[in-house]
């Protein structure tokens, strides 16, 4: 296998250590700076989003060309098909800008809820809409840079424009928010004609406020990267948006994917998906659900377990089974390094039987079908 | 954690992490994406690592589950897809090979990547990723044998 090694010798990555370390240093700071203006979560809600798992979307597209063509709201709408995208709510808004870390600014805005954009000196933020349901709350925003920063032969300029012509693409993330922070990452994927980079991230939380709404905040860093790795303008910014739940979208089954069990049994994996986030895995020895046996699947928000209906009227209950037997997991909050696995909310566990639904074992403990 | 002290792991561990997350989802640019989050989280990490070897073991576990969590994520099924870059191959054969590596599952890439190019053992990986030894084998068998079947097709 020297062939291997040879082969993944070839695989390098772009930074040296030097630069990738910088990057991340500087990266932290403006992170721990943004963190310094959240304003701090209810506490009475915030007992109540244990409870809840929440995803924040974010999608910071610039310019559609630097989408190859694709136009990310309509991506965005694509993806909820079943939900308009509607900007709901207030925005409250602050902004500190640092230019090398001589220059501080502060500016405070509010966006009504009639309006969507906000524009400052250095940008234009448009929000595009929200869209949510029982598990999360996704945000779409689009936002325009002008006068950037850059570095020529080591010495820092500012392009001042009108509107900035830089093109470029920073790929959204989704993310869990069980109830806290999490930040949001982006890159760059193209720059044209200057030698400058883009990162944006930041962080967001949520107060679940009541059955059919989320307050949701966010908190945002961005700024220009040289080729050195240097945030050269961090930006931090708080929103507060309330936001209407919609009714559940249309869940999605994954089958058949081969797994091993822990004990050393083999199955295949069904995975339910709310959302392509929330999932709950359970395992059939002999063969998959079929989504088309499926007359729906309701979800026990307390339990965070899914009730499959099938047609013929037969109902497997994945909440029914002891909590002890369940495992469970939540988002980011994990302590690093612990398997992914536990990422997600799911039942791990096999279905006997799977022609007739009859039981459902899991983690050694059967448990009768009702 | 010091700059220095970190600067030193970003030295000896960056390529390691990088080829890890590539072999995992198999583009240039998810895998420096993969890399700088595993750095940040070590370098904000609270941990304390007894050896280089622990902070190594920790770097893989938190790549893979970045990795799969980045596989995961709704958007990668949704966003229009970058130009495939490539490597520079000696000949044919390795082009093949590189190929073929390509076609794997994730998860066998990374089974196959951390036992031949890392050498870790069957007992270190199992319990580097949190899983039994029996599926590390299996994937490592199922890996090694989709790796042959495709090449031996070409």
């Amino acid at each position: 296998m020297n062939k291997l090694q040879n082969l993944y010798e070839k695989i390098n990555p772009k930074d040296t250590p030097e630069t990738l370390a910088k990057r991340i240093i500087a990266r932290s700071e403006a992170e721990k700076t943004g963190t310094k203006t959240r304003r701090p979560m209810r506490l009475a809600a915030a007992a109540c989003i244990a409870a809840v798992a929440a995803v924040f979307f974010v999608a910071i597209p610039v310019t559609a060309s630097a989408m190859a063509g694709s136009n990310i709201l309509e991506i965005f709408k694509s993806y909820f098909n079943t939900q308009e995208l509607n900007p709901v709510g207030t925005l409250e808004y602050h902004k500190t800008i640092e230019v090398d870390n001589k220059t501080t600014k502060q500016d405070n805005k509010v966006i009504e809820p009639d309006t969507n954009t906000i524009e400052s000196d250095d940008y234009k933020l448009t929000i595009n809409g929200f869209a949510a349901d029982k598990h999360c709350v996704y945000i779409s925003y689009d936002i325009e840079y002008k006068n950037p920063l850059y570095f020529e032969n080591g010495e820092l300029k500012q392009e001042v424009l009108e509107w900035s012509p830089v093109s470029f693409r920073v790929e959204p993330q989704m993310n869990y928010m069980p109830g806290g922070g999490r930040s949001i990452g982006g890159k760059v994927v193209s720059v044209d004609g200057m030698a400058v980079s883009y990162v944006a991230f930041g962080s967001c939380s949520n107060d679940f406020l009541a059955e059919d709404k989320y307050l949701v905040k966010i908190s945002y860093s961005c700024g220009y990267v040289n080729s050195d790795g240097i945030i050269l303008r961090p930006m931090e910014n708080d929103g507060v948006f309330s936001v209407d739940i919609p009714a559940t979208k249309d869940i999605t089954l994954t089958v058949n994917e081969e797994i091993t069990c822990p004990d050393g049994r083999e199955g295949i994996l069904n995975k339910i998906e709310l959302n392509s986030l929330s999932a709950y895995l359970f395992m059939t020895t002999k063969e998959a659900v079929q989504k088309e046996d499926l007359q729906k699947v309701e979800v026990n928000m307390e339990l965070f377990a899914p009730k499959l209906i099938f047609k013929d009227g037969t109902v497997l209950d994945l909440a029914a089974v002891e909590p002890e037997s369940r495992i469970r997991g939540c988002g980011d909050h994990r302590p690093s390094g612990q398997d992914v696995e536990e990422y997600y909310y799911y039942i791990y566990g096999t279905v006997i039987a799977p022609e007739s639904i009859e039981a459902v074992e899991i983690l050694g403990k059967t448990y009768a079908v009702q | 954690m010091e700059e220095g002290q970190f600067t030193e792991l970003v030295r000896q561990f960056q390529k390691m992490v990088y080829r890890l997350a590539y072999s995992y989802v198999g583009n240039s640019a998810d895998a420096e994406d993969i890399l700088q989050e595993a750095f940040l989280r070590l370098y904000t990490c609270e941990n304390s690592f007894d050896t280089d070897e622990n902070v190594k073991a920790w770097l893989i576990r938190v790549t893979v589950n970045l990795s799969k969590s980045h596989l995961r994520s709704a958007w990668i099924h949704k966003r229009s897809e970058l130009p495939q870059e490539d490597i520079p191959c000696a000949d044919r054969q390795e082009r093949e090979l590189y190929e073929a590596i390509k076609a794997l599952p994730a998860n066998y890439r990374t089974a196959i990547y951390l036992h031949y190019c890392e050498g870790y053992k069957v007992e270190e990986r199992a319990r580097l990723l949190k899983t039994s030894t029996s599926n590390i084998k299996l994937r490592l068998k199922r890996g090694r044998e989709k790796l042959r079947g495709m090449i031996l097709d070409e």
